[in-house]
């Protein structure tokens, strides 16, 4: 790594620091994030190029070792309101700071600073960061003074997020004063591509340089787009709020709502100069409007149809992706709403589809109720030309296979049934040696299902057949069967024999036998195996020149009388991004495999081969009577 | 130290399968000593709102607390109490922080030593940066091992990691 691509951020931990790192990253900086002795890091941290640095301002010693000779200084760190540390670090650490980096031959120092220095009546934070400039000016070193105005963006932390915070919370935002202050807020995007650009930039050398959108919008304008609809502004006494903030120090608030400094910040004039950005680094800064709306129109808007089991699983997985806003959360029942919106997850609520879509703009629909409610749902959202995601099986019947497959003949659509064991490493593995040719042809397939879930006569909706479609076979059933399908193609032909042990109107037991053009596929499905507490699934592939199992959990190929053995965790993960795992007890790697790549696959699957399983289930039904 | 994990998914789902969300609790409380009981609801009086509006957090609190106070006696001696990996790696997911607060509470009322089990250590990380965690916790991974970054940040914060372990 050349020693100009080296770079120290101090106060990574920060609203500014945890963005910046990321993107200095990817912009091929090698980055040493600097947080405080004991803490953990906010920043995407298992970037190969983000190293986490543990110092402090107030140690010279220690900063010796972590000013990248050569390299750059971003400073971030900052106190903003503790009597005693915020001369510390905002003062006396910087000057330590800019003493390692005259020591170590920095060959650029970038001081982030505030708006703030410019009011006429200062209060702690504000006089420390002029104090703090003076320092960078005088050190003797190559320095740049960025002076940002309000920075917005997404996340928990910073000043903005606070305000957002607190309109949500208490659907009350306080403006000190009259609100008619200007202030001139940045996009924490644009800020972070203004310090790269800094890096490489010997135009901004010795300057201190506005960053602020041009022209600017009053406090009053700015909260009440933040806040949003049904949320009030309370305007309060500027002493009022100086009180407050003096109560908050005093009290020794952690994370006070607010400071002193904020509210000085907020109720005196200050210039910024848009055009700075502009002229030093070619960026012109977003008006405040259009950057906030911009948030959320680069993700993946959803909504989700059915707030049971499965609707957490997958709300929880979407959330856990940055890229994608869940919109509408639509169900029957209004009280899972409270339920799941106490426990995290964001969107708005509708008891129907009918009702989200004339109130809400979305994209892509997972539809999670039972199956009997599918076919009306899927035939609305592919109308519209949604994409669907469906849990399995997708439909009960045949007549439902053939009024979507009429529905999706000719078109490109991007429709996918939860058939999560296809999202699973070893599943994808098997496909993989089946079709490398080493094993010879197929000869015979042995597939099978075990479960000790129905040992009597059990009640729901599964066990009707008008709703779930049938038992064993419509329920865990189709697991297996997507693994056949996925592996060999729909069979030529199907014959079935289906036993009832406990339910009245659904099958407990089947014995299925697909025959493909050279062999066999037989496989047995049952729910009522005594004893057999886990759910279990295993195919074994006899091939003319090795026989292949896997049940799921691992791959065993025996030829030539030696096992190799290949387990799940063993191979390489599908998706080269960090997947959420909901819970390792049932793979949960591949529920956000399924989810992700529905979401950001660009290839779309031919219409006719999207229901193969569901026309392989109700040729089934079809063809055999149930003992 | 032995081990003891809260909540109990796997009974919890079992008894759903045949009782309201409701009735599960209530049997759970009715089958607490007399003293047990007066403590549970001395400790939920003020949370008794948001538990009618069947707010999920405090759900999860009241049924981790039920065990604890369940299994008091074998907790004495069981002195590590283990997040259910099932619950919080959901907190993860959603940010929901109040949870884990609840949980560090909990451990804090009852003298107990808090394990967080966890299959996305990155994402813990991120969120114990952002909460204020008691200075014996331990962090359990489950299912798969952490990477060596995580493992190196925790310990550099002063976290145990206990041996990888699936419930």
């Amino acid at each position: 790594m050349l020693k100009e691509k080296k770079i120290l951020v101090t106060g990574a931990n920060g609203f500014i620091g945890s963005h910046l790192v990321s993107i200095l990253a990817k912009s091929g900086y090698e980055v040493w994030a600097m947080i405080r002795p004991g803490k953990l890091p906010y920043f995407e941290y298992e970037n190969e190029l983000i190293k986490v640095v543990y110092g402090d301002l107030t140690e010279k010693k220690s900063l010796l070792k972590l000013v990248p000779s050569g390299g750059t200084v971003i400073n971030l760190a900052v106190n903003p309101s503790d009597k005693r540390l915020s001369v510390e670090v905002n003062i006396k650490g910087l000057k330590n700071l800019t003493e390692a980096a005259k020591e170590k031959k920095v060959r650029k120092f970038i001081q982030i600073s505030s708006q703030a220095v410019k009011i006429n009546k200062k209060g702690r934070y504000a006089k420390t960061k002029l104090e703090g400039e003076d320092i960078v000016k005088n050190a003797g070193i190559n320095w740049v003074i960025l002076r940002p105005s309000l920075v917005y963006g997404e996340g928990e932390k910073g000043l903005f997020n606070k305000i957002k915070a607190l309109a949500q919370k208490l659907k009350i935002v306080p403006v000190f004063g009259n609100g008619k202050s200007l202030v001139y807020p940045v996009k924490i995007e644009e800020l972070c591509q203004i310090i790269l650009k800094s890096i490489q930039s010997k135009k901004d050398l010795g300057k201190i340089v506005d960053v602020g959108s041009s022209p600017g919008v009053s406090y009053l304008e700015m909260y009440r787009m933040v806040a949003g609809e049904g949320v009030r502004i309370l305007h309060l006494p500027v002493i009022l709020g100086k009180l407050m903030g003096s109560i908050f120090e005093l009290l020794r608030f952690k994370n006070p709502p607010f400071s002193i400094d904020n509210v000085l910040g907020s109720t005196q004039k200050i210039g910024c100069d848009g055009k700075d950005s502009e002229k030093y680094y070619g960026i012109k800064i977003s008006q405040f409007k259009t950057g906030l709306t911009s948030y959320g129109n680069n993700k993946k808007k959803v909504a989700v149809i059915g707030l049971g089991k499965m609707g957490l699983v997958h709300t929880t997985i979407l959330s856990s992706i940055p890229d994608v806003k869940i919109v509408a959360l639509i169900d029957t029942n209004k009280s899972l709403y409270s339920t799941i919106k106490s426990y995290g997850i964001a969107g708005k609520f509708y008891t129907s589809y009918e009702e989200a879509r004339s109130k809400d703009k979305f994209d892509y629909v997972f539809i999670l109720t039972p199956t009997w409610t599918h076919a009306s749902l899927m035939k609305k959202a592919l109308t519209d030309e949604k994409a669907v995601f469906v849990e399995k099986p997708a439909l009960k019947n045949k007549i439902e296979v053939e009024e979507i497959n009429k529905l999706l003949k000719g078109k490109d659509v991007n429709l996918k049934i939860g058939y999560t064991l296809l999202s699973r490493r070893v599943i994808r593995k098997f496909k993989e040696e089946l079709g490398s040719g080493r094993y010879g042809k197929v000869i015979k397939v042995e597939g099978g299902f075990k479960h000790g879930e129905v040992l009597a006569k059990k009640n729901g909706w599964m066990f009707k057949k008008g709703m779930s479609g049938g038992g064993v076979i419509m329920n865990p059933g189709p697991h297996l069967i997507a693994v056949v399908n996925y592996l060999f193609g729909k069979p030529q032909k199907i014959r079935a024999n289906l036993k009832k042990l406990y339910s009245d109107e659904v099958e407990d037991e089947a014995k299925l036998l697909f025959d493909y053009d050279d062999f066999e596929a037989d496989i047995k499905l049952s729910w009522s195996v005594k004893g057999c507490d886990v759910a279990r699934y295993e195919i074994k592939v006899f091939m003319e020149k090795a026989t292949i199992f896997c049940d799921g959990n691992y791959l065993s190929i025996l030829k030539n009388g030696k096992e190799i053995r290949i387990d799940e965790e063993d191979l390489k993960p599908i998706l080269q991004i960090s997947c959420f795992d909901i819970n390792p007890g049932i793979y949960g790697e591949a529920f956000f495999v399924e989810d992700y790549e529905f979401l950001f696959n660009k290839k779309k699957e031919k219409s006719r081969d999207i229901l193969s399983v569901e026309e392989i289930l109700s040729e089934i039904y079809q063809e055999t009577a149930c003992e | 130290m032995n081990k003891f994990v809260v909540p109990n998914t796997e009974k919890i789902a079992r008894e759903l399968a045949v009782n309201s969300q409701m009735m599960v609790v209530i049997k759970r409380v009715l089958g607490l000593p007399l003293g047990s009981k007066l403590e549970l609801v001395k400790s939920n009086f003020r949370y008794v709102f948001g538990l009618l509006n069947r707010d999920y957090s405090l759900g999860i609190r009241l049924l981790m607390e039920i065990e604890i106070l369940m299994n008091r006696a074998d907790l004495r001696k069981k002195q590590k109490l283990i997040f259910h990996n099932q619950i919080l790696d959901m907190c993860l997911a959603v940010k929901n922080k109040m949870l884990i607060n609840y949980f560090f509470g909990l451990t804090n009322k009852y003298n107990l030593t808090p394990v967080l089990a966890t299959a996305n250590g990155e994402m813990l990380v991120r969120m114990l940066s952002v909460v204020d965690y008691p200075d014996n916790l331990r962090v359990l991974p489950t299912g798969k091992e952490f990477s060596e970054k995580t493992k190196e940040v925790l310990k550099s914060a002063g976290i145990k990691i206990e041996k990888n372990e699936k419930f």
